[in-house]
């Protein structure tokens, strides 16, 4: 249920009566279809179903069950209790696993969370479909044996087959998996864009892109993600953990090594991106993210309801899902990165294209973005559209691992000094940890209270030019905010400036 | 002519008469020379004897309209608002509006009357001015209001709203020609320049207040503001602007039109770089414009030798930065290729800047040099 897997028992009593086979204990429509799964397969695999009648109970009763992952301890409930086979191994085992007709077994979800409840549970050992193992041996201290069909976990149970469990498959440590994300090196130009998305991965900040179409606000997103610190070995495990519950980890597949990258379409409700569904809530997009970067192509197109879902989230890097019967909690640590055109024809300030909206069409367009919500939003930059000349003009720019080493050694500065404030980076300081990390010179503070002034930022978004100079000193390896770090950090405010007046001060 | 315009109730009537629908200044006019005055023509109306007049068409229902309203009090009413009203040959009324052959014969306004005498001077331009174009026309402004011009635009976003805000900068007086009731807030988020307008300018109208602005409305006060200016300034106006239909009002009605020049490839200034090469002389300095106005003799004094060129010394980045932005470079990537510098120093040295008003900043990321 959620992330956690609660292990159900399976009774099974196969009594005198007419033929019939029953279920009781909350089972959903997907288990109810087992019985057609079970009976065929147990056929199928030259076995025979009683011709009397089966109860089955799912204890406790009370909990919901969900899904096909019960085929396989079904049957041999059943085969069991039916005098079939004998089992020859230890009672208290757990099993899960899809039937399909013929007797094979499918890869089930969750299976790292399934075997991270059987050994919180004390089972002797854990028997799953092969495909699954991969995942399931990231956990010590419980064997885990892969099979291939219902005869052979039958054989297995018997004792008549004897198989090894699977290898850990645990690393001491993630290797950097460069392979899934494109490099920063084919970039050309838009080297203050490059930056922003520096500071923003040093820092853990989120970023609003502004620009027209075509400025590769898209093409620097994906290359987030590479930028980020390699993912720890606790990180990696919660990662896939959530990705095995939403079924995304791929068959044979194991620990999920690369930072997440997850692309919601704009017409996503807001149950898609927290998470949610009947009867159990499965993980949303920022749960996806978990990990990785939550990037929102054209922000101003979701909707309303959707974007304000994402306020929770982003504040306690976590969702709780509750829902009549349950209530699960999926953790959501992202970087969040959005991109936006400046208009609605999105050429606003662009020197080749005239801009065909009016300034009130204009207004109206960047009101769809609730104060709350950029409130969250540490950097704002805007991307221009580069010409064809200047592209050709460019050179390649500093490769993913270059970038990535910068940000490591910028976030290790900020784990030293959060260690114990219950933040792990600059973006996730608080009011307090800002007054107490965040000193700035009288030089520093004069700058700030005209910047202000003049440049029309808000006095919100005071904290966030702190944060963001804090992350800039970091990469400088700077202890202390210098004007300079300041002065940088203001022009990440780009959407606080006003659109039309910019000459009436 | 009005026979005694000092009369209220005279001028109550004229009011009314000219918030019927259809009554444009000409018919008013016809009105008033059939009817002899105000009072006549209102008596007519109301009685419906106006019927076969030449304006017959909107009369009809003109006679229902008129029917129980008390111009008087609608006009006391207006007056405890806060909104005054000013008839044509009053004292007070703008005296160049009078020549115009449609001039209005009411105006309503918030705030005072420029006082008789003083130079008026309409800027006006596009809405989606560009940040050059925000900045000139400010500068302009400014420079005109402190020379006690009283700087004439339409409240609208963009280069009209940096005129009001420029000739307000020092405490000029500016006067804001509406599309709409002296009373309605046009556009909304201009609510705080027009309540400085209102306190020490002149929000003028020439519609009763309470009307809102309608797309044809706007064209109609430009002819306003072209006929009370001495001269009209256009800052930036892109091909088929509004500007443009001011300065077709302004040339009807004998005025001057000046253009500032701007760069050719850009659409903004398409349409005052087009009014140049068809003979508007070009605006390069306030200077030009004082000089038109003969205020001034110097002439041709040139914006760029007026920009502050020492202030950097010592910063060395920020004079690198200036002598790009002089260059015409715009973007931060730009700039620090032009300049040399990596792309960090150059944003932080244009915050600097920013917060010092050597630089603004417009959208899309460009940068440009602020004119003083």
């Amino acid at each position: 249920m959620g992330m956690e897997a609660h292990p159900i028992e399976v009774e099974v009593d196969v009594t005198n009566g007419l033929p019939a086979f029953d279920m009781v204990g909350l089972p959903d429509a997907a288990l109810r279809e087992a019985r057609i799964r079970v009976k065929s397969a147990i056929r199928n695999s030259f076995f025979q179903f009683p011709r009397t009648r089966v109860n089955v109970n799912l204890a406790p009763a009370d909990i919901r069950k969900e899904g096909p992952s019960f085929d396989l301890p079904l049957a041999l409930a059943i085969l069991e209790a039916n005098g079939q086979f004998r089992l020859g191994r230890d009672r208290s085992f757990q099993a899960a696993g899809e039937l399909s007709l013929d007797g094979r077994l499918r890869e089930v979800t969750g299976a790292l969370s399934i075997a991270i409840g059987a050994r919180q549970s004390k089972a002797a050992f854990l028997l799953l479909p092969r495909g699954n193992t991969g995942e399931a041996a990231l956990v010590p201290d419980i064997p885990v044996y892969g099979v291939g069909n219902l005869r052979e976990a039958v054989g297995f149970l018997e004792g008549s087959i004897s198989l090894r469990p699977a290898e850990s498959s645990r690393p001491d440590s993630v290797p950097v998996n460069d392979a899934t994300c494109p490099d920063m090196a084919e970039v050309k130009g838009q080297e203050p864009a490059r930056r922003a998305l520096e500071v923003a991965a040093a820092g853990g900040h989120n970023m609003l892109m502004v620009g027209p179409p075509g400025s590769g606000k898209t093409m620097l997103a994906r290359r987030l993600p590479g930028i980020l610190p390699a993912l720890s070995l606790e990180e990696a495990l919660e990662v896939t953990r959530i990705h095995s519950v939403a079924g995304l980890v791929a068959p044979g597949g194991s620990l999920v090594t690369a930072r997440p990258f997850r692309t919601p379409h704009n017409s996503i409700s807001a149950v898609g991106l927290t998470g949610g569904g009947v009867p159990l809530p499965k993980p949303g997009e920022v749960s996806l993210a978990h990990g990785g970067v939550l990037y929102l192509d054209e922000l101003t197109l979701f909707p309303r309801n959707a974007l304000e879902s994402l306020r929770g989230p982003l504040e306690d890097h976590q969702v709780t899902i509750v829902r009549s019967m349950v209530t699960v909690t999926y953790p959501s640590r992202f970087s969040m990165i959005a991109s936006m055109n400046p208009c609605p024809c999105g050429y606003l300030g662009d020197p080749q294209h005239a801009c065909a909206c009016a300034p009130g069409d204009i207004q109206r367009y960047r009101s769809r973005l609730s104060g709350p919500l950029l409130d969250r939003v540490d950097i704002q930059v805007e991307v221009p559209r580069l010409t064809r000349r200047q592209l050709q003009e460019r050179t390649a720019g500093e490769s993913t691992s270059l970038v990535r080493a910068r940000v490591t050694k910028a976030r290790r500065l900020q784990e030293e000094r959060l260690r114990g404030t219950g933040s792990f980076c600059n973006s996730g300081m608080t009011q307090a940890l800002v007054e107490r990390f965040c000193a700035v010179s009288p030089e520093g503070e004069r700058f700030l209270g005209t910047a202000v002034e003049r440049l029309g930022l808000s006095a919100r978004s005071y904290q966030r030019v702190l944060k963001v100079a804090r992350t800039i000193a970091d990469l400088a390896e700077s202890e202390t905010i210098q004007l300079e770090h300041l002065a940088e950090s203001v022009q990440y405010r780009c959407l606080e400036r006003s659109v039309f007046t910019c000459g009436a001060r | 002519m009005i026979s005694n315009p000092d009369i209220p109730r005279e001028k109550a009537e004229l009011a009314a008469i000219c918030s019927l629908p259809g009554a444009t200044a000409g018919r008013v006019r016809e009105m008033l020379s059939l009817f002899g005055s105000p009072s006549g023509a209102w008596q007519a109306i109301r009685a419906g004897k106006a019927r076969g007049t030449p304006a017959a068409g909107p009369l009809e229902e003109w006679a229902s309209l008129a029917a129980g309203r008390e111009p008087h009090k609608e006009l006391d009413e207006f007056e405890r608002a806060g909104i005054s009203t000013v008839v044509r040959g009053e004292e007070g009324y703008p005296e160049r509006l009078d020549e115009i052959f449609d001039s209005p014969w009411v105006l309503y306004y918030r705030g005072r009357l420029s006082v008789p005498g003083t130079c008026t001077v309409a800027i006006v331009g596009s809405r989606k001015a560009t940040p050059y174009g925000l900045e000139v026309s400010r500068w302009l402004a400014r420079e005109l209001a402190l020379r006690d011009v009283n700087v004439v635009s339409g409240a609208a976003y963009g280069v009209d709203s940096a005129a009001h805000a420029g000739a307000l900068e020092d405490g000029g007086f500016t006067t804001a020609v509406l599309g709409c009731g002296v009373d309605v807030v046009y556009p909304r988020s201009n609510a705080s320049l027009m309540e400085r307008i209102r306190a020490s300018g002149c929000l003028l109208s020439e519609y009763p207040p309470g009307t809102p602005p309608s797309r044809v409305r706007f064209p109609e006060r430009n002819r306003i503001m072209a006929g009370m200016s001495r001269l009209v300034v256009v800052v930036e106006a892109a091909p088929g602007s509004g500007a443009l239909i001011t300065v077709d009002h302004a040339l009807a009605a004998g005025r001057d039109v000046m253009a500032v020049p701007g760069p050719i490839l850009s659409a903004n200034s398409a349409g005052t770089n087009a009014l140049i090469r068809t003979g508007a002389s070009p605006v390069t300095c306030p200077e030009d414009l004082l000089a038109e106005l003969g205020m001034s003799r110097a002439v041709g004094v040139s914006a760029q030798s007026a920009l502050p060129a020492d202030t950097n010394k010592g910063e060395p980045d920020l004079a690198l930065l200036s002598r790009a932005l002089g260059r015409g470079f715009t973007t931060a990537e730009e700039l620090s290729r032009e300049a040399g510098l990596p792309v960090p120093d150059t944003l932080a040295a244009l915050s600097r800047m920013e917060v010092r008003g050597s630089v603004v900043r417009g959208p899309g990321g460009c940068y440009h040099l602020a004119a003083d």
